[in-house]
């Protein structure tokens, strides 16, 4: 078998051998050019994508300081381990990008001074913060507020309704 | 000479398969592998006390709740990576026929990229973290993981570039892979003081690392590992890589979208995340046929080729049911608007992350750790036991969370019932899925011991003359 496949291949390298290193260097040519165009597309579609992330990520309003403070509160404490914003977060809790439309800042900073016992848990309370450090935290929660989320909550209609 | 022979026996089966010399990448590809399957070990044990948490009110624990769901969150991405990266030096250099540029530069990776992540770990377990979502540990410590990556970037490139008239597809594919990990990952490491631009490039890594630059790596090493196993033809493998890898780049960058919906990015992210989810598909359909090609094959495989077939095939089914149709289904806006925030999203990202990702890993670690050995029937037996334990552990356990999610979306988001009521109600759900994360964790446990068995019997097979 091995035999007859070399011989065959003799017999083709023969005949048609000028053509056949041709079509080795355009199938060459061919997978080269596809790896550039491969190369060229991923880097244009990285860099416009890049650039329109940026773009649409322009806030209403700068953020005060008092709020960019309250971030790092945020996220020193690691809250988005059970609590969500903009939808994006834990599931063990209330998502809070719309809190401050729903509750009182006092109240929003005393919850978090003195923090209350969570349902279903008889002892485990709600973490606790100081009180610069709540402050600032609804501050941040009250920027987030700002930002439009284009409907989203869907039940947050009905909350300004009421 | 290559092509030479390409050429002329075209539609038959490459002979690939004698080689048998083993690299010095792929005696490094080994650690990261192992260590590897040892974090996917933790991870399930981590995911299964998060869970009783949940359902056993007042559990006492040395780490509370929110930094336990940091670990095993940072744990979900940072497997698969180190994974990633042995599997990558090992396909490149049995892809190539040939070492990669610098062994040295790969040992130098691996102790960065263990050193940091185990960093990550440690620092969160000490309450110390950075609180954003999939990357909760201090910028620092990304930092490190990202000098790894681009050590990573550079010894690939200069691979490839030793021999440039040699430079195939899937070696190609898995390198620009690695390039998109360490770029998205990049932003990440910086602080920004703007919310919008913190969610936005947070999911840089939780969605494009998963649905491009993984999703890269994972077919080049498909297409690998059927070539070179010899189960398919070089030719009929490689002849839709490079369009699937532009299409996984395309439509993973601009399907980011459907991330953006909600977070304050202008209306025009609807029409485009929408759309551009669903050319997402396509790649993952040119997939599924790669991997048909290589099934359709007669030849007989071996039990260590048959296991990680298996592996390989649960990464399949859930990377199309999973991750792509119950994907593309969240991504409608309409349908996005109330199911967002729920835990269908959760019951997503099981399927998604570990369905898809986790699987194409550990298919591709059990394939090298075993190199140069077969399972005995009963090693083999216990393989499909445990991975049938782990497909049924995450089906049980994500449809628990996609049950769980939709009755949020009727009472929470529909009705407009108060979160806590809801949260309730869902408690029979929850307790199911800690069920199936119990029935996963056996299964995990049960493979990492196989495969740490095959790691221990192949431990001085061919030791490389350096």
């Amino acid at each position: 078998m091995i035999y007859i496949e070399l011989s065959l291949i003799t017999v083709y390298y023969y005949n048609f051998g000028k053509y056949y290193h041709d079509i080795i260097l355009i199938e060459l040519e061919g997978i080269l050019l596809k790896l550039r165009s491969f190369l060229l597309l991923s880097i244009l579609s990285w860099v416009l994508f890049v650039a329109i992330t940026l773009i649409s990520s322009r806030l209403p309003s700068p953020v005060p300081e008092q709020a960019e403070a309250g971030k790092s509160v945020w996220q020193r404490n690691n809250c988005v381990s059970c609590h969500t914003l903009f939808g994006h977060g834990g599931y063990e809790a209330d998502d809070l990008t719309h809190i401050t439309a729903k509750e009182t800042s006092e109240y929003l900073v005393n919850y978090l001074v003195q923090p209350p016992v969570m349902r279903p848990n008889k002892y485990a309370r709600h973490p606790a913060l100081n009180e610069a450090d709540a402050e600032n935290l609804v501050n941040y929660l009250e920027f987030v507020h700002t930002i439009p989320t284009l409907g989203w909550p869907p039940q947050q209609e009905e909350v300004e309704e009421n | 000479m290559k092509l030479f022979k390409r050429f002329s026996f075209r539609g038959k089966i490459d002979k690939s398969s004698a080689r048998k010399q083993q690299f010095i990448a792929q005696k490094i590809s080994r650690r990261y592998c192992f260590s590897a399957v040892s974090l996917f070990a933790l991870q399930s044990v981590v995911a299964s006390l998060g869970a009783l948490e949940l359902v056993i009110p007042d559990l006492p624990s040395p780490i509370p709740f929110e930094y336990g769901r940091a670990i095993h969150l940072a744990l979900a991405v940072l497997w698969p990576l180190i994974g990633t990266m042995g599997m990558v030096y090992f396909f490149t250099t049995a892809e190539l026929n040939r070492e990669i540029y610098s062994p040295r530069l790969a040992r130098w990776q691996y102790w960065l990229v263990m050193f940091f992540s185990l960093g990550v770990f440690s620092t969160l377990a000490l309450r110390i973290g950075n609180g954003r979502e999939y990357l909760e540990g201090i910028p620092i410590l990304y930092v490190g993981i990202c000098i790894s990556l681009i050590l990573a970037s550079y010894n690939l490139v200069r691979t490839l570039l030793t021999d440039k008239r040699n430079i195939t597809p899937a070696a190609a594919t898995m390198t620009v892979g690695v390039i998109f990990l360490m770029l998205l990952l990049l932003p990440n490491t910086i602080t920004f003081s703007n919310p919008i631009t913190d969610e936005a490039t947070k999911f840089w890594v939780v969605h494009l690392w998963e649905e491009m630059a993984f999703e890269l790596t994972s077919a080049g090493f498909i297409a690998t590992y059927f070539i070179v196993s010899g189960l398919a033809p070089r030719t009929e493998v490689e002849k839709w890589l490079y369009l699937e890898a532009v299409l996984a780049v395309v439509g993973g960058l601009y399907g980011t979208g459907h991330h953006y919906y909600w977070i304050g990015f202008p209306a025009v992210w609807l029409v485009l995340g929408s759309l551009v989810s669903l050319v997402e598909v396509i790649p993952v359909g040119m997939l599924v046929r790669m991997t048909y090609k290589g099934l359709k094959s007669t030849k007989i495989r071996s039990n260590r080729e048959k296991l990680t077939l298996w592996l390989l095939l649960s990464s399949v089914f859930h990377h199309i049911i999973g991750a792509s149709l119950l994907g593309l289904f969240l991504t409608v806006p309409w349908i996005n608007l109330y199911t967002h925030g729920t835990y269908i999203t959760s019951g997503h990202a099981h399927l998604a992350l570990f369905g898809s990702l986790g699987f194409a890993v550990l298919a591709g670690c059990y394939y090298i750790l075993s190199q140069g050995s077969q399972p005995t029937l009963k090693g083999y037996k216990g393989g499909v036991l445990a991975v049938i334990l782990l497909n049924s552990g995450l089906i049980i356990m994500s449809s628990a969370l996609l049950v769980a999610g939709f009755m949020e979306t009727y009472f929470w988001r529909i009705l407009g019932m108060d979160f806590m009521q809801v949260r309730f109600i869902l408690k029979p759900y929850l307790s199911i899925r800690a069920l199936g994360g119990a029935i996963f964790t056996l299964g995990d446990l049960l493979l990492s011991w196989r495969i740490f068995k095959a790691w221990q019997a192949t431990r001085s097979y061919r030791q490389p003359k350096i």
